[in-house]
């Protein structure tokens, strides 16, 4: 595999091209980005990063103290990090997707270029951002009370079944490997059932689906409330106290 | 690169999707590229009546527009005795129906993608619930040109994005964009890849937010110097929480706060039967649709921005009040949790809560310092996250990225020069 290492000359660079030489790699390093390689990996932001159309791009921001480079992790098809606060930072105040940011060592660096040049990454951590800061996110924030664990434990079970909420498999397409009939086997298989997945299946599972997101809205609700009557007897308490002072 | 556009309206015509195309087009063309605009010749889409000009050149855009057959009241009852029957049944007969309700059909978009898609290096479709991404889509792929989507889903209605054909055209696109994580989720929860699902979000220009003085705008608007001063803007519809802000106002008011409630935005039959009930509420002052000028002077003039709708896909208005330094309030649903931290830059009130939409509100009249901080904080995240060049960052990032797959899957690359430039496309 070719691989080019741009962006720095420093000894953090020198040790990225020699993990890739030991690989069996063949590999260049300059700030010149030659045409042509199969991974380009990036020890800050370059230019070269905004028009690369072909090959793997790796944005490494394990040396990055500040994050200076951050922005450049838009045109990275991955990026390295190397702390748990680095990687929280990109999501949370860049808004990156969590699943392409990887924390990783030299160790495990080669694995990772491995896979990511099949294409054959699984998606890094995850998260479902939106949902987990949203219609519970104030009341969930965790309190030194001694019911804020559990508060947050039930908060958390609750968005593991929100996620199963939808027992519908909407991925699912009929298919047939068989050549040239396959398209021809599929249509058939597809219209044997369809007399009983479209009037009868499908809007039983929908209806079972919308039972299942009204019983996670009605536990999320509960559970505000909870929470809510939690801060106010904690602040109750604390007034008694300041009383009895 | 060369990048085609196809989108079901484009500016003059007005609309959130239509400004987001629009910024991103003139933004990629400051940059280098060259792009084209595949549009309706509508101005509206309730009827998609053919009134704009076939071809324009729009600040470095060539924007060709195609004739689309119009939406008569007979199209608009074959649309909705589509969707009806479809979310009872889930039968995928009933999706040509929606397709052909919803419009807009333009078969010269359809032809003139096929006869020159060829020429670009990547297709954009914008807004997933119209059928122009349908056939877009499908000539794209039959062209084997990458082709992306920014469908701008609302998650409350799932005929913008959970109907058979349009869950084909995500599962089918190489990338996915989002405006907010909360849409990313949506998308996953569907079963798409998390590799191809990006969240780029909505721009705006900094620059065209200047500020200005509080009580020259406040003596416009014919309120009073002192005071705080609560704005709602927008669409005065049901599902935007006009009535939860106004009875949150009157509860406050009942408390002997000194308040003035200044309430902006096209009216509709909803908000014009709410108004006799809050008749001889002191302090409310009511405008209708206004120019961007008087949009800014409103903005100007109030203390915080009050929207407490829970159909918001974004709320691009919250970024604005941000880039004008006030604080927001928002209601705790997905969309508008993603775009405000609660606490930091604004609240998040209990949706349709009038009291606790009350509780945010005192507390930021109890303290104008915390309201100033979370002002400069929003406009601090507006500068980082949401202005048109970092959108544009994104998106550009995404279409390299699904190029890159693209080249990745086909395996070669053998004399292909590294980076790709317009003069070399020329």
């Amino acid at each position: 595999m070719k691989a080019h290492v741009a962006g720095s000359t420093s000894s953090a660079a020198s040790a990225v091209c020699r993990l890739l030489q030991e690989r069996g790699d063949v590999v260049s390093c300059s700030d010149q980005v030659p045409p042509g390689a199969d991974l380009y990996l990036f020890l800050g932001g370059h230019k070269a990063m905004k028009s690369l159309t072909h090959g793997l791009v790796i944005l490494d921001l394990r040396h990055d103290t500040i994050l200076e480079a951050a922005p450049w992790v838009s045109y990275a098809d991955l990026c390295l990090v190397r702390s748990d606060q680095d990687r929280e930072a990109l999501v949370d105040a860049h808004g990156f997707e969590p699943e392409r940011i990887f924390l990783v060592t030299d160790d495990t660096l080669s694995d990772l270029v491995d896979k990511a040049v099949r294409d054959a990454l699984p998606p890094a951590h995850t998260e479902r951002r939106g949902k987990a800061m949203s219609e519970h996110g104030a009341a969930m924030r965790p309190t030194d009370r001694p019911g804020s664990a559990q508060m947050v434990s039930l908060a958390a079970r609750l968005e593991g079944i929100e996620r199963q909420a939808d027992i519908m498999l909407r991925g699912y397409r009929v298919r047939s490997r068989v050549p040239v009939i396959g398209p021809l086997i599929a249509w058939v298989r597809r219209n044997l059932t369809s007399h009983l997945r479209e009037p009868y299946l499908d809007p039983t599972f929908e209806r079972q689906v919308a039972v299942n997101r009204e019983l996670v809205t009605a536990l999320r609700e509960l559970l505000d409330r909870q929470a809510e009557l939690e801060q106010r007897l904690a602040h109750f308490e604390e007034e008694q106290q300041h009383g009895g002072e | 690169m060369r990048f085609l556009h196809v989108t079901q309206r484009y500016p003059p015509a007005i609309g959130g999707a239509e400004k987001y195309i629009a910024d991103l087009s003139e933004e990629l063309v400051q940059r280098g590229h060259q792009v084209d605009v595949f549009t309706s010749r509508a101005l509206d889409f309730y009827t998609w009546k053919n009134e704009l000009p076939r071809l324009e050149h729009l600040n470095g855009v060539n924007v060709y527009r195609f004739s689309a057959m119009r939406r008569r009241a007979w199209v608009w009852s074959i649309l909705h005795f589509g969707l009806r029957h479809y979310w009872h049944t889930r039968s995928r007969w009933y999706e040509p129906f929606i397709f052909f309700g919803g419009g807009p059909l333009a078969p010269g978009m359809l032809w003139a993608t096929l006869a020159r898609g060829r020429r670009y290096d990547l297709i954009h479709l914008s807004c997933l619930v119209y059928g122009h991404v349908a056939y877009g889509y499908w000539a794209a792929r039959r062209l084997g040109v990458p082709v992306v989507v920014t469908p701008h889903a609302h998650a409350r209605q799932q005929d913008t994005y959970n109907l058979g054909y349009q869950r084909d055209v995500m599962f089918g696109c190489d990338h996915v964009i989002a405006v907010t994580p909360a849409e990313r989720d949506l998308f996953l929860d569907l079963g798409l890849d998390p590799w191809r699902v990006s969240v780029a979000g909505n721009g705006l220009r900094p620059d065209d937010y200047p500020g200005g003085q509080q009580a020259t705008a406040r003596r416009r608007f014919g309120l009073p110097d002192e005071g705080f001063t609560v704005l709602f803007l927008g669409r005065k519809s049901d599902y935007k929480g006009l009535d939860v802000a106004l009875e949150a106002y009157a509860v406050l008011q009942r408390q002997g706060l000194p308040m003035s409630f200044l309430a902006v935005g096209p009216e509709t039959d909803y908000s014009q039967a709410l108004w006799p009930r809050y008749q001889g509420l002191p302090g409310l002052t009511v405008l209708g649709a206004v120019s961007d000028e008087e949009k800014l002077a409103a903005l100007a003039a109030c203390d915080c921005l009050v929207l407490p709708s829970i159909g918001e896909a974004f709320g691009i208005v919250f970024l604005e009040a941000w880039l004008m330094g006030k604080p927001v309030i928002g209601a705790r649903v997905p969309a508008v949790s993603s775009v405000i931290d609660d606490g930091q830059d604004g609240w998040l009130a209990v949706p349709g809560d009038a009291s606790d939409l009350a509780a945010c509100i005192a507390r930021l009249v109890a303290d104008p310092d915390l309201a100033r901080r979370m002002g400069a904080r929003g406009r601090d995240k507006v500068l980082r996250r949401y202005t048109v060049p970092r959108i544009t960052d994104r998106v550009e990032g995404i279409y390299l990225r699904a190029l890159r797959r693209r080249q990745r899957a086909s395996g070669s690359h053998d004399g292909q020069p590294a980076t790709r430039s317009l003069e070399q496309d020329q």
